[in-house]
């Protein structure tokens, strides 16, 4: 019974920790605000040189051949610098997705993802949200020996700078989960026309994708015809992991901001701290996030594991982390009080980063359903 | 990271699976046992439960063997409160004097002390009550006001003491007194052991809102306790009680996560048996999602005690992170009981005879998680130990 990281797990931490520190302070995601894409290349050079692109990645392909404990907590430092950037669809998603393509497809693609060079993203949520193959905007039909796809996707990150995107297709009858294609567009791809949103986290960089006819050659359909469902879940777990891990990383951020002003903010002659109405508020928000991260842990060791029990475990961890983190992050302006109302204080990119988390890759109240469905199942 | 046990905790758990089979009554924790209904007949059955685990070699679990304990490893002990608790086996009547008397007389009692107590605290002989809190001292034990006065070879105690929990059945008590009304109030306080017999002790039982009366107030009126029976030093009770707190007292959160799985799952069985409109209340949406959400707590509440005990079994102290487990566990359990009145329906509003479902366990249990937020330190205390000694904010 050991129930935590190794000791070069921590270290992996620390080093992540130390260079989004340095590199992406929030007055560098500020003036991020300011530009065309929202990302800074150099940094995800840096994060690549770090090795994060590359752990879930084989060492054939260029990568290190980990596990994806390996990555969880970088993926928690992440979440806690509110980094703009595709790395869970480009360092988790793609290369658990893409477990599933051929030899040849993986040296096309893998290299470049471990390499920092390829910008990987995901089109799979629909206008339903991602609760069930019903959910996914995409339809597929094959065309003498190519593939020609039509739809609409919303809420994709980063699409517009992605290399990349997996993109999950139903067939034209299709309706259940076997009858799920994924595939792979690229950058260039004629047909495939992108609409930039404004979005709640402007951090996040989110476009809804448009598919017209896009014409495929049969080399991007990942795996089997109709048969995407188990890499794609696969995938959708890994992903809904990583998110709350972030969860827990911003809350952490957001608890210690709050914790940190209640005890240097004086009113009444007294730190704001020492009054219960604060104290407790500060003692609430800690048992939520510490006992979120025991569950975003256990569903990181879960689905490196590739335990049976790691959708259940992704879907609590997904719906438990991100409402913690939407609740402490408010909880946190409420103590700053009239500051933390600001846009010049930092609070609000943590507010609006947890509202993204929780409505990513499916709801929490669907994320709930799946775990109904399992329990009430037994 | 790794959830495996080793071949000799496997070999624990199941070796005390069976005996768990073999020594509780036949039929127990099957539906429709017949428990017992009053509280004399359920302290009788505990007291014999208390000499059955004794006789097996599992009473004192986590205390030393050279003191007739079990000397069980912290997983051990885990894994004992699992089971007991997944067999649903009665809480041991001595289990308050086992977990906190115990290892206090170990590490501060004298070698007479502890040849006279420990023996009969294990074989359950002796049945011991608490008594810290007082009508005026709750939250703030500190400034409890029973005095203890020193007259020759006795201390006279005159005070009140309340929530002596089982007062009317125990054979002893074991308290704090104040011994020094000038002192510093964390310094006159003296740890203290009376035989409920002593002349000038009487108890009245209070009814507890459930309708049990195991609650009791305890009165002393010039009681002469003999000062053999100090535990410590006078006047250093404070330290004796803070510093004794056993590492079982942290697995103990283990056995309530297990008993609230057993219940928890007793309660999904009820969703799909229970039926409104025609279809199993299991199929409503908002009760899945309230479900799920419970179900997924309970999970966040088992992965976090893991977690504290790798932390604990690399040496690092339970700490006030044990204040995060109780926090989170009572509080939990009274949502958990919330839904279960909300699954019930109507039936939610008969808690006896016939006609209740599942003879009125949800009810009972419904009543009896208000207490959790209370004892051991009320919620609003643990939030404070959590404010304070975890993030550092100022008293």
């Amino acid at each position: 019974m050991y129930f935590d990281f190794s000791e070069e797990q921590y270290l992996a931490r620390d080093s992540a920790r130390a260079f989004l520190a340095e590199r992406m302070p929030t007055t560098r995601l500020r003036q991020l605000l300011e530009t065309d894409t929202g990302f800074d290349r150099d940094v995800w050079k840096g994060l690549a040189a770090l090795g994060w692109t590359g752990v879930l990645v084989p060492e054939e392909h260029g990568g290190l051949g980990l596990g994806f404990l390996d990555l969880a907590l970088p993926l928690e430092e992440s979440g806690g610098a509110l980094l703009p950037a595709p790395l869970v669809e480009t360092a988790v998603m793609a290369p658990v997705a893409l477990r599933a393509a051929s030899p040849a497809q993986q040296a096309r693609w893998l290299p470049g993802i471990a390499g920092g060079d390829l910008l990987a993203t995901v089109a799979l949520t629909g206008a339903e949200g991602l609760a069930s193959p019903a959910g996914i905007g995409v339809r597929a039909r094959p065309d003498d020996g190519e593939w020609i796809l039509d739809g609409q996707v919303l809420l994709v990150p980063f699409g517009e700078i992605a290399d990349l995107v997996l993109v999950a297709a139903r067939s034209e009858s299709g309706s259940g989960t076997d009858e799920v294609s994924l595939f792979v567009v690229e950058a260039g791809d004629r047909g495939a026309s992108w609409q930039p949103l404004a979005g709640l986290d402007p951090t996040v960089r989110l476009s809804a994708m448009t598919l017209q006819s896009l014409r495929l050659p049969a080399d991007r359909l990942v795996g089997e015809p109709g048969r995407g469902g188990g890499p794609l879940r696969r995938a959708l777990e890994a992903g809904a992991t990583s998110l709350a891990l972030q969860a827990v990383g911003g809350a952490s951020r957001a608890l210690a901001m709050a914790v940190e002003y209640a005890k240097v903010r004086h009113q009444f002659g007294k730190p704001i701290g020492s009054f219960q109405a604060i104290k407790h508020a500060c003692a609430d928000m800690l048992v939520q996030c510490e006992t979120t991260r025991s569950g975003a842990y256990y569903a990181a060791w879960a689905v490196d594991a590739d335990d049976a029990d790691a959708g259940a475990a992704a879907a609590m961890a997904k719906a438990t982390c991100t409402e913690m983190f939407r609740s402490v992050s408010g909880a946190a302006i409420q103590i700053h009080g009239g500051i933390g109302f600001t846009w010049e204080h930092d609070l609000h990119f943590y507010f609006k980063r947890a509202t993204y988390l929780a409505f990513a890759l499916g709801t929490p109240s669907q994320h709930r359903e799946v775990v109904a469905a399992a329990c009430l199942a037994r | 990271m790794d959830f495996t046990f080793t071949p000799a905790e496997e070999h624990f758990r199941l070796e005390l699976r069976r005996w768990l089979e073999n020594h509780l009554p036949a039929g127990w924790g099957a539906p429709g046992y017949q428990y017992p209904k009053t509280y004399d007949a359920w302290v009788a059955l505990r007291r014999q439960w208390d000499r059955t685990l004794h006789a097996g070699g599992y009473a004192g679990l986590s205390w030393p063997k050279a003191y007739g304990g079990r000397g069980a490893t912290l997983v051990e002990q885990v894994i004992y409160y699992e089971e007991v608790a997944r067999a649903r086996a009665p809480e041991e009547l001595g289990r308050n004097a086992k977990l906190l008397l115990g290892p206090t007389i170990i590490h501060h009692g004298t070698e007479e002390q502890k040849t006279r107590f420990l023996p009969r605290i294990l074989s359950g002989e002796d049945i011991w009550c608490q008594g810290f809190s007082e009508p005026d001292a709750g939250s703030d034990l500190a400034s409890l006001a029973t005095r203890a006065v020193c007259d020759g070879d006795d201390l006279v105690v005159t005070g009140q003491k309340v929530w002596t929990s089982n007062a009317t059945v125990s054979d002893w008590i074991f308290m704090l007194v104040r011994t020094d009304a000038n002192a510093p109030k964390h310094q006159g306080i003296t740890f203290l052991l009376a035989d409920m017999r002593t002349p000038g002790i009487t108890v009245r039982p209070i009814i507890q809102m459930t309708g049990s009366p195991e609650f009791c107030e305890t009165f002393f009126d010039g009681a002469r306790v003999p000062r053999s029976n100090v535990i410590g030093k006078v006047n250093e009770g404070w330290q004796v009680t803070s510093t004794a707190l056993s590492h079982e007292r942290g697995t103990m959160a283990f056995h309530r996560h297990a008993m609230m799985r057993v219940e928890f799952d007793e309660l999904l069985d009820l969703a799909r048996r229970l039926r409104r409109g025609g279809r199993p209340v299991a199929d409503d949406p908002l009760l899945r999602q309230r479900l799920a959400q419970c179900h997924a707590e309970l999970e966040l509440l088992r992965w976090t005690l893991y977690r504290n005990l790798t932390l604990q079994l690399r040496g690092k102290p339970a700490g006030a992170e044990g204040s995060i487990v109780k926090l989170y566990w009572s509080e939990l359990y009274q949502r958990i009981n919330d839904l279960a009145l909300e699954i019930l329906g109507p039936a939610s509003q008969i808690a006896d005879g016939a006609l209740a479902e599942e003879g009125g366990r949800w009810q009972f249990r419904f009543l009896k998680s208000r207490g959790d937020s209370i004892h051991s330190g009320t919620n609003q205390i643990q939030r404070n130990i959590i404010g304070e000694r975890l993030l550092g904010l100022p008293r």
